[in-house]
Order: C-alpha cells, then structure tokens, then sequence
C-alpha cells in the first residue's frame, strides 16, 4: 500500500510540473508571434491586391483580421483555428513580391522579410505541433 | 560599428522587447546569438537598400520567432520525457495496487 500512496504521489508531482510545452505556447510563442505579426498583418493586406476582385479579397483579410485577434486575446486555440496556410501565408509572400516589384524592398530586405514570414509560419505550426 | 557589436546591440533590442512582454529569455539567448549573427550579415549587405530599416525591425522579430520556436521545442522534448516518467510511475502504481 505504502509503494502505491508513493506512485500517487509521484503522478500528482509530475502532474503539476508537467506540460511545459503548452506553457512555452503561450507565454513564450504567443507573445513573439503577436509582436512580429505587426509586421506580417500588412504584407497580407499588400498580397491581396494580385487577387481579382473583392470577392477573393475579403475572405483572406477577414482571416487575416481574426489572427490579429487570435493572437491579441493569447487564445492558442483560436490562432490555430485561422486558415494561414492556405490564404495568409501566400498572400504575405505575395506581399513582399509586390513590395519588392515596386521598388519599395531591394532584394537583401525583401529576403529578410520573406525569412520573417517563413519564421512566422514555423513558429504556426510549431504552435499547433506540427513541426 | 562590427557585426559582433551589431549582434549584441541587435540581441539588446530582443531582449528589451521581451522584458516589455514580462518574459527573461537569458536562458534562451545564446541559441539566438547564432541565429542573429547570420541574419545580421545578411542584413549588413542590404546597407542602403529601399526598406531597410523596415528589415531591420524585420530581423528583430525573426529572433523573437526563433527564440519562441527553440523554447516551445524544447519545452515540448521536457514533456515528453515526463511523459515516460509518468508512464512508469502508472505502472508501478498499478503493480502496487494489484499486490495490495
């Protein structure tokens, strides 16, 4: 009996010091994700413009306005419920293409913020466990 | 200024924005050093290329990232290996309940 209290002791303990993962998410990730996203939101927006119509538009800056939320409120759950791989992620490199074409970025920087939209999406998927 | 000055001033910056964010990430910085030293060289040649201040503020945020990646992997190895840790401790708990 007294091994067993023992083993039910340990459980509890491992138990409260557990899920370190899910901490890092939200206090370390989140945060940096929600900081660098400042950048990220208007490259979005500047991708949007190689889409045809409103139609194709709206969709993509309504998703693009729900991860500024998401990741504003620290929700983990609502961040990853935000479509980025398939309509934010493309239109942010879409948006420093166009940056770039316009003379805006010259190739060096328009790398370092294709770097920082690439990162971005690392730090998405490690949120949501995938990489 | 060198890129080991640029570095640390650059590191300097990331480590007061977290610090406004509540977070010490002294542990974590050394894996970003490396990080920022490539970044920074790459930044060094866009001198004078439209946007860079724009990269600058750029960078900064990519080692933000990287350090929230490192630390969130890191975290998660931690778990899994309590997870085994726990695991085992299940097993004797239940060895020691059948054998009470």
């Amino acid at each position: 009996m007294m091994r067993l209290r023992t083993a039910v002791l340990a459980t509890i303990a491992i138990f409260a010091s557990a899920c370190a993962g899910a901490k890092a998410r939200e206090n370390v990730l989140l945060p940096a994700m929600n900081t660098a996203y400042e950048q990220v939101l208007p490259l979005i927006v500047k991708g949007t413009e190689s889409l045809p119509s409103w139609n194709e538009r709206d969709p993509v800056l309504a998703e693009a306005e729900a991860m500024r939320l998401a990741l504003k409120s620290g929700d983990v759950a609502a961040v990853i419920a935000v479509d980025w791989d398939f309509k934010l992620h493309p239109s942010a490199l879409e948006g420093v293409r166009l940056r770039e074409k316009a003379g805006e970025l010259g190739p060096i920087v328009a790398a370092e913020f294709v770097n920082l939209v690439e990162e971005f999406d690392v730090a998405y998927q490690t949120l949501r466990g995938v990489k | 200024m060198s890129i080991p000055s640029v570095v640390e001033t650059m590191l300097q910056s990331v480590k007061d924005e977290a610090k406004a964010q509540g977070r010490d990430i002294t542990d974590n910085l050394e894996a970003a050093r490396e990080y920022a030293a490539i970044r920074m060289a790459n930044l060094a040649r866009a001198i004078g290329e439209p946007g860079y201040l724009e990269a600058v503020k750029a960078v900064r945020n990519a080692i933000l990232l990287r350090l929230g990646i490192n630390a969130t992997n890191s975290a998660d190895a931690i778990d899994t290996r309590l997870q085994g840790i726990l695991q085992g401790a299940l097993i004797m708990g239940s060895r020691a309940l059948l054998g009470a």
